[in-house]
């Protein structure tokens, strides 16, 4: 009966329903925009910075990441290979050898960061190729070397002249070899500019005297959401005692830590949004109540109940938000599935110095379910709230005065 | 000038309905200004900390040495430069370092160390670093060789305040050093290099170890409030134009990239709640317009123009944003000032930040012309809210408007 006459109610007056119920639609669909894009923006900061180097999850010998020294490397077998591999969200294990040595041409000397790289999963992963700005990329088994442009700067040499690698090879041996410099790359971080040296794997693995050995196993996987599952699974399929499996948290840190601290902003951004729409939803449910008061007033006068009326404007309400939060959940949704597959670009200068970094300057959404989910009950919670504001008007309620104001 | 009255009049008729409207506006205004406050005290208070305790607005270096930290690149003339810089207005305080990297050695363990020679009172003005300090004292109660190192890297070492380390490093003539050292202090910060890779010792006593006199390789400064950094880079080029001085921003264009995608959140985020104010707004006022169907059909019926009730329900609108504007902008100043002094305590929200050693309390702060921007934003809104209701009005047709309830 109640339900009835709810449900009459709301469409007696159609522009007055549609208002409110639109209110709590675009409520709906502002928040899952907003926290979309948050989201979204972490999303592809992680992702960035796994291409940007790490790859979301990184196997080492036990003790590696404390200590990097050649020392602590491992056999890349045939076995630790396929059951990575046929690890289920895997896409491509990338090898390599990394370690210092000594780098010099003609009369310049500096340390640098020998990397023994496969070419071709190296690119797929880190997209090196793009970064080269002179000379060749390397081949599989290719004996030159490609420079960071910072590093090649200050040694002062050029493609084709030949560099001098010195360093400490496998349990103390002497590491020394010629390359001659095959091409240049140049990395936004100055970092990585100025100390990378690039060698192909075998030549890598032949310079430090360790063949088949490899310091680390850098995993692409299809989603970044699925890192924590694919950790626990190589945790059981490896021998954690030899081998440390380590995702991005681990791996990087400081990223954690920022998107921690970002998150709270957002969050914050989030609250003040709250409060926007809180009161614009408010200001719909007040001025509903003032355009029903002599409606109220007669209702009560031919004897219906305070408590009756009052549980049917709730139903009322309770109806008209569900209405509106599935209403702006079913407009998000598609709205927001576009926007995933089709980022939109900035433009201007700020776009030009974030690509600078080899990032690209757009903005980003998510599709976590955890976000739609989450932000249609906090709008319905606001809404149900906000909804007890007409019944403590009927609460309040004197009959007389009601219709004569109307 | 009857419309203005009749305006004015309808604004008090209707109380609740108008404070239904001032409300949106006082929350729209306190929303953006709280929102920007916010935001500003995240800049500063996450990205700028690397900024503000060891970065500094800008940094001059021989052109050569932060490629090998060369020692025997030290600036020519360096401290009469300091000293020169230092007068300039738009440079706030100005302190010089000599900087080895070496190694710093406990009985347990050993690490990798950039070794900061310090001025420590002009230390303490440019990057803060006394303010760090969470155990023992910056440099006070050892008299001879102290050392301040950071929280992780004294974790690292095993190392407590008052324990002995040995720092290892090249001298000027290129023979290795090595020196007793007592841990005066220990520091605590979110930027990983204070945390793990600096120590600092007084600048006297790394000197007479280097055997460099009075060199110096880097001289670090904090420039005045709203003073443009490439400002004094430009400057500075001018006067000396063999040395190189950078912002923060060259030498740390992460940073930089940082504050650019946040930056442009931040202005997206801002868009998003705009947009909700609008729509309240508008939905407010179209409700109030329609609610007063009758009215305004009586006002038509008896000749009202068109022109004229569209200007009225504008000019209704306008009224109440002049009314609302000056409440939001007091109520927003009042937060804004409150948290400027106590701050937000954010160690509720994320259990997180204690661990990363981050001071979780951060302090909002506007423009000056926030204010005003905002406040003639949210007025410019309501009125283009009220474009949309006010049209529906004129279209109205005052007999069938009677007819209605």
């Amino acid at each position: 009966m109640y339900f009835k006459i709810a449900w009459r109610n709301i469409w007696r007056n159609k522009r007055r329903s549609l208002i409110t119920i639109g209110s709590i639609t675009f409520a709906v669909l502002l928040a899952c925009v907003m926290r979309s894009m948050q989201l979204g923006s972490y999303e592809r900061m992680i992702e960035n910075a796994a291409r940007f180097y790490t790859g979301y999850i990184q196997i080492h010998k036990n003790g590696y990441w404390d200590d990097k020294t050649v020392d602590n490397s491992f056999e890349s077998s045939q076995d630790i290979l396929s059951k990575v591999q046929n690890t289920q969200g895997v896409d491509a294990a990338v090898p390599r050898v990394e370690s210092f040595a000594l780098a010099s041409f003609d009369n310049k000397t500096k340390g640098a960061l020998v990397l023994g790289i496969n070419p071709v999963m190296e690119d797929e992963l880190t997209m090196l190729k793009n970064k080269m700005i002179a000379g060749e990329y390397l081949v599989d088994g290719d004996d030159g070397a490609v420079l960071s442009a910072g590093l090649a700067t200050y040694l002062k040499i050029d493609i084709g002249d030949t560099l001098v690698l010195i360093g400490q090879g496998y349990h103390g041996s002497n590491a020394a070899g010629l390359f001659p410099v095959k091409g240049i790359a140049k990395f936004p971080s100055p970092q990585q500019n100025n100390q990378s040296i690039f060698i192909s794997l075998t030549k890598a693995q032949w310079f430090y005297a360790m063949p088949d050995q490899i310091t680390s196993l850098s995993l692409v996987v299809d989603k970044a959401k699925h890192v924590d599952r694919i950790l626990a699974d190589l945790n059981t399929e490896l021998d954690t005692k030899s081998l440390e499996v380590m995702g991005w948290k681990e791996l990087m840190p400081d990223l954690l830590q920022g998107i921690e601290i970002d998150n709270i902003s957002g969050r914050i951004m989030l609250w003040i949004l709250y409060a926007v729409i809180g009161f614009g939803m408010f200001g719909t449910f007040m001025m509903m109540t003032a355009e029903r008061m002599y409606e109220f007033g007669v209702m009560m006068s031919i004897g219906m109940k305070r408590l009756k009326m009052q549980f049917t404007i709730f139903l009322e309400m309770l109806m008209m938000t569900s209405i509106g939060v599935v209403a702006g959940i079913s407009i998000s949704l598609p709205l927001l599935i576009y926007y995933f597959y089709h980022p939109i670009f900035m433009t201007g200068e700020s776009a030009k110095s974030i690509e600078k970094f080899g990032v690209e300057a757009a903005y980003f959404f998510s599709l976590q379910p955890s976000l739609f989910y989450n932000q249609a009950w906090a709008i319905f919670f606001m809404a149900v709230i906000l909804g007890f504001y007409p019944l403590y008007v009927i609460q309040r309620l004197k009959p007389v005065e009601a219709m004569r104001e109307a | 000038m009857i419309v203005f009255k009749i305006a004015w009049r309808n604004v008090w008729r209707s109380k609740g309905r108008s404070a239904v409207v001032i409300g949106s506006i006082v929350v729209g205004i306190w929303a953006l200004i709280v929102g920007s406050g916010f935001m500003n005290g995240f800049m500063v208070g996450y990205m700028n900390e690397a900024i503000r305790y060891d970065i500094s607005n800008l940094q001059i270096h021989h052109p050569e040495f932060k490629q090998d930290y060369d020692i025997n690149l030290s600036i020519p003339d360096g401290l009469i430069k300091a000293e020169t810089i230092g007068e300039w207005e738009e440079v706030a305080f100005v302190t010089v370092r000599t900087i080895v990297n070496g190694m710093i050695a406990s009985p347990k363990k050993a690490s990798g160390v950039q070794i900061r020679g310090i001025d420590k009172e002009r230390e303490a003005s440019v990057t803060f670093l006394d303010s760090l300090i969470v155990e023992g004292a910056y440099f006070e109660g050892i008299k001879r060789n102290p050392i301040v190192i950071g929280s992780k890297l004294a974790e690292n070492l095993k190392a407590k305040v008052r324990s002995k380390v040995v720092l290892t490093f090249n001298d000027s003539d290129g023979n290795i050093t090595s020196a007793a050292f007592r841990i005066v202090g220990i520091v605590k910060s979110s930027s990983l290099s204070i945390n793990e890779r600096n120590a600092y010792v007084l600048q006297n006593d790394l000197n007479k170890l280097l055997g460099m006199g009075s060199e110096i390789h880097e001289i670090a400064m904090l420039t005045s409030e709203g003073v443009v950094e490439t400002d004094i880079m430009a400057k500075y080029d001018a006067l000396y134009p063999d040395d190189l001085i950078e912002d923060w921003r060259l030498i740390a264009p992460e940073m930089a990239l940082m504050q650019e995608l946040y930056g442009s959140m931040l202005y997206v985020l801002m868009l998003i709640i705009l947009t909700a104010l609008i729509f309240g707004i508008v939905n407010t006022m179209l409700m109030a317009v329609l609610e007063r169907i009758k009215e305004l059909g009586m006002l038509m019926a008896v000749g009202m123009n068109k022109v004229r009730v569209f200007t009225m329900i504008l000019i209704e609108t306008l009224s109440l944003a002049i009314i609302g504007s000056p409440v939001g902008l007091l109520i927003s100043y009042l937060t804004i000032s409150y948290y400027r002094n106590v701050g937000v305590d954010l160690t509720n929200y994320s259990e997180g930040l204690e661990a990363f050693g981050y001071a979780s309390i951060l302090y909002p702060f506007v423009a000056q012309e926030t204010y005003v921007i905002v406040t003639l934003g949210v007025i410019l809104t309501a009125f283009l809210g009220a474009m949309y209701p006010a049209w529906k009005a004129v279209k109205l047709r005052p007999v069938e408007a009677l007819h209605k309830l």
